[in-house]
Formats: C-alpha cells, structure tokens, sequence
C-alpha cells in the first residue's frame, strides 16, 4: 500500500442519456491525494470534474453509475462498500464544501444545530450540550463573529460569506482528513472569496487536511492547490505539480486554458480563446481536444493519448504532440 | 457654460446625478448620485461587487428602470420614457443569454423580430440582414435557424449581441456578459466586443465584478461600492496606484495566475 489518503483507479462514469442510452462521462480516470496534501481538479463546464467529484462520494444523480474503476480511501473500496457504510464517510471521515452553502444548508434549521447535527451523528455519543460547545469552537475556528447568537440564526439571515463558513464548520465538525470542495468560492464576491480561501488554507495547515479543489478557475487553483489535474471531455489530460503545469504546460489544451484568461499584469491585452466549444459524451476513439488544437493530425483523431510522463523531466500530459517541456509557457 | 456645452457633445452618453431608489420601507438607494460619461468608442468597465448598484445603473441607463438624475445622449436629455428611436441608441446585453432570448424563436427570428419592431429595413430584406447581423456576432451560418436551447452558451450570447447591434445603438451595455460562459468562451466573446468596438466604432459600458476582464477590453474603470463611484481612472493608472481604500481592497482580492507582485 502507498501512503495515499485517497486514490482513485480507473473510474469510469456513464449517464443515462434522454434517448434510453448510456454515455461516458468520465473515462479511466486515475488520481492520487497524499495526506495534507491539495488538489485542484480543474475543467471546463461539462469537462466531468464534478462527476468525479460525486462519484467518488457515490452521490451522482440518478442518471449517473460508476460502470468501472476503484475509490479507495482508509482501506476500503468506496465504489463497493455498502450504503451504510458510505454514511460514516460522507460528511465524516471525508467533510464536503459544495457551490451553493444556501442549498447546503437545511433552511428551517438554526446554523448552529446543524454542527452539531454533524458531531452528534458522527460523534459517537456526544452529548447534546457537548455537541453545542463544540459546534461554538468549530463556528469560532471558522471566524463567526459573535459565535452564542450566530448560533442561533438562520441560513437566511447570514451573508453568503457567512454561510459558507458554517458549511466549513460543518464539512470539518466530525475531524475529517479530507475535504472534497465543488467551486467552495464560485458563488461569492471576489473580497469574501479571498477570505474563504485564505480560511480553507489556515484549516488545512492546522488540521493537516487533505483537500481536493474542483474548480474552473485557475487562479483559485494557483492560490490554493499544490498539484493539478487538468480535466476535458472526462479525462484528465494533464496534472502535476502546480508551478510546472503552469509555467510549462504540455498540453495543447492546458495552454489555451492559460492563454484565455485575462490578466491583471497586462492591461489591453485580450486574453485568446479556445475556437470550438468542448465535444459532449462520446466514446469515439481519438483526443477530444484534437478538432480545436493547433496541433492535432491524424493520429489525434484516431487514437485516444493516454496520461504519460515524458522521458525527461516534467509531467504527465495526454497529448501525441505534447508541447516542450520547460518552453511554451502559458503566461508567455 | 460654453465649455461644458462643448464637452457633453463630445460625451456620446452623459450621466448627471443619476439615482434610482426602489421602494419599501426604508426605502433602497441602489443608485446614489452617480455621474459619468463615456465618450464615442470608448470602452468604460463598472466594477462593483454584489448589491453596489451597477445593474441598477445599466438598467436606467437602458431605460429598463425608472431613475432621478439626468441621462443624456449626443448633449441631448434622453427621459426616461423613450421613443423607438431614443431607446434603440443604448441596447442591453445580459448576463445569461439563455434567460434574455426566447425559447421559441430562432437565432434568425429574434434578430429579424427587432428590425421589424423598429421597421429598420423593408420587409423583404430583413431575413437578409437579420443574417448579416448573426455573421457578424461570429455566429456560424449553420446555426442560424437554431433555437436557443441547442446552442452553446456562448453561441446564445453572439445571438444576444446580434440582437444588440440590429438596432445600430451608438452605446452597448453589457451587464456580465461573460460571467455565465467558459473562460476560453468568455475570451472569444471578449474579442468580439472589443472588435465591434473598433469596427463600429461603438461606445461599450461593460459592467463586471471581474477586475481582469476590464484590465483586458477597457480605456477607463469606474469602482462602485454601496451605490456611489468611489474611484475613476485610466485602467493601467487604476490597476497600479488605485487610491480608494476599496479599490485597494478589491485588487488584492483578485486571486492572481502567478507569483505575487512585487
């Protein structure tokens, strides 16, 4: 065994179609997560990242089954353990950030119950007065002001700042070593983001959490998250570390994902989209990327690139014509 | 006076103490005094964050809204009520082009409807020009007798545009026109404002809670916060000694791709 807290092997997720068939939506996909250490999963809409996301939680939609591959976390299979078993890990052993802390959160409750709700379930036999003082050092450690009468509120009388602290507290009441968050600041101005952010850091380098970070924005990711995983169409076409994948991406892909974004350090620069519009579920052989890339030939579109490491340095890219490593820079 | 005459005609859109107050008790003040201008071409970024009025703002300036203060077009009073041919020189781009279209009708039926709403062309060269207008907002041809829902995101905001343009407006308002799309969506859509910009020589106000995105298409920023302009510049001038404390606060939020400055 590795020391890898979660590793999933080979996943491979279909949705059942409008028209009675089943699609893939991600395909073999492979990633690893040492303890402490973070993740950023990033991707375009429909790139899959949610997917994976809620597969290895097993809460797809109905539509969704996991058709293949492993989820293996403390020792067991995620994919195969039972139901019940599944209980002890969502929202305990794994906490959970989503998008939206207002559909998170259950609106006839006050905010403060609903840590303790988490400690209680997850707590085995914490007392209800325990649960509540626990709840006020977790809303506390999440920086609530005034934690006594924050407690007592509801969803819909705290800012969007506000809430997604308490679906932190919660997400890390029961002592998780993992935290999965889903676009955790998408919904949020651009200053209580930065507040979020830095909070989920201060947690993690306190609490030695591991955290996976799927998100669509690089930014986040470079703020945040010690390696990548680059998705498009279900894949992971790239990952590695941070600072390599970004300084020298391999993938054609990766690069115009770079190269779209528009910066700050370059005012009247206009970022360069990506033509085309990313291909939906299909298992056609081939690079899904290849009719929008600069370089893709014959081969892209006939057979699949799977994740490979170069021969000299640098990281895994799926591409048959992987950019130089160390040149291209994104940001050039 | 003579002076301020000869500038405001200069100005092809003139705010003067615009305000706009919804009801209730107490009573809202989305908009508080808010003057600006925005002369022919040029591109001006509003950035603001949740609830500090800059839709409020594009809304009345659209006329989507009623609101004290002056709007002046050309050096000309535009009220509030507007004829067809005061409404059409401001157009509106939305947020969510998916919300802003009709389901029903084609990429082509939706920019046709608006010339034969404001009898822009006889009747027989309106397909025609509806087309025009779709090629363009980059939109490809095959696509333009697709309805909405089998579009892609940013294929809905091209036909949003289109829908703009078919109106000739001298001033496009775009409210978060790229929020809801793809980043490398959001690039495509970008280049084609700032190439409408420049080749119809069209006054953009492009209202945004993305710092970037303005430091990309636009000549000059305006920073709203709590329904008042705190700060007003040239973008590289603000970008790099921004002077309120909020502009500050703001640009030191933006989560940046790369090392730190400095």
């Amino acid at each position: 065994m590795s020391d890898d807290l979660l590793e999933v092997r080979g996943l491979r997720v279909t949705m059942r179609g409008a028209a009675g068939g089943r699609a893939p939506v991600v395909h073999d996909l492979s990633l690893r997560l040492a303890a402490g250490e973070a993740l950023g999963l990033v991707g375009e809409s429909g790139s899959g990242k949610t997917t994976t996301l809620r597969a290895i939680l097993r809460l797809l939609p109905a539509a969704g089954r996991i058709a293949a591959g492993q989820v293996l976390f403390a020792g067991q299979d995620l994919a195969r353990v039972r139901e019940r078993d599944l209980r002890a890990v969502r929202g305990g052993r794994i906490g959970v950030v989503w998008q939206d802390p207002l559909a998170a959160l259950d609106p006839l409750m006050r905010v403060g119950e609903q840590i303790a709700e988490v400690i209680r379930a997850h707590g085995r036999g914490a007392s209800r007065r325990e649960a509540h003082q626990r709840a006020l050092g977790l809303m506390r450690q999440v920086e609530l002001p005034g934690a006594e009468a924050m407690f007592r509120r509801y969803p819909h009388e705290l800012s969007g700042g506000q809430r997604q602290r308490i679906v932190i507290a919660s997400a890390i009441a029961a002592g998780p070593r993992l935290l999965l968050a889903d676009e955790p600041t998408t919904a949020l101005d651009v200053t209580i983001q930065d507040q979020i952010l830095t909070l989920l850091a201060r947690l993690r380098a306190e609490l030695g959490l591991a955290l996976l970070l799927v998100t669509h924005d690089l930014a986040v990711v470079w703020q945040t998250c010690d390696r990548v995983a680059v998705m498009y169409a279900g894949r992971i076409v790239e990952e590695g570390p941070v600072a390599s994948v970004f300084a020298a991406p391999r993938h054609h892909y990766t690069r115009g994902l770079l190269g779209a974004a528009p910066s700050l350090e370059m005012p009247g620069v206009l970022p360069r989209g990506i033509p085309g519009t990313q291909p939906g579920p299909t298992g056609a052989p081939g690079c899904a990327f290849a009719p929008r890339c600069p370089a893709s030939d014959h081969k892209c579109r006939t057979v699949t690139p799977v994740l490979a490491a170069p021969s000299g340095d640098g990281h895994p890219a799926a591409c048959h014509h992987p950019l130089p490593t160390g040149l291209g820079a994104g940001r050039a | 006076m003579r002076d301020t005459t000869a500038r405001s005609a200069e100005a092809v859109l003139e705010i003067r103490d615009l305000s706009v107050t919804y009801g209730g008790r107490p009573p809202v003040r989305a908009v508080r005094g808010v003057s600006l201008r925005l002369a022919r071409g040029e591109a001006l970024g509003l950035v603001g964050e949740s609830g500090c009025g800059k839709s409020s703002l594009a809304r009345a300036l659209a006329g989507l809204e009623p609101a004290e203060g002056q709007v002046m077009m050309n050096g000309r009073p535009l009220p509030h009520r507007r004829t067809r041919e005061q409404a059409r020189r401001v157009q509106m781009v939305f947020q969510d082009p998916y919300a802003s279209l009709n389901p029903r009708m084609t990429a082509v039926q939706t920019v046709a409807e608006m010339l034969r709403v404001h009898r822009l062309r006889p009747k027989d060269q309106i397909a025609e020009r509806a087309r025009e207008l779709l090629d363009l907002a980059g939109l490809p041809s095959q696509v333009a007798d697709t309805r909405p829902a089998a579009l892609s995101g940013g294929q809905r905001q091209r036909v949003a545009i289109a829908r703009a343009l078919a109106l000739e407006p001298d001033v496009l308002v775009a409210d978060e026109p790229t929020t809801a799309l793809d980043v490398s969506v959001q690039a495509v859509i970008l280049e084609l404002l700032a190439h409408l910009r420049e080749t119809l020589g069209l006054a953009l106000l492009l209202i945004t809670h993305n710092l970037a995105v303005v430091s990309a298409v636009c000549d000059r920023a305006a920073v709203m916060h709590s329904g008042e302009i705190v700060e007003q510049a040239a973008v590289p001038a603000l970008l790099a000694s921004p002077q309120h404390p909020y502009t500050r606060r703001l640009l030191a939020a933006v989560p940046r791709l790369g090392p730190p400055p400095g």
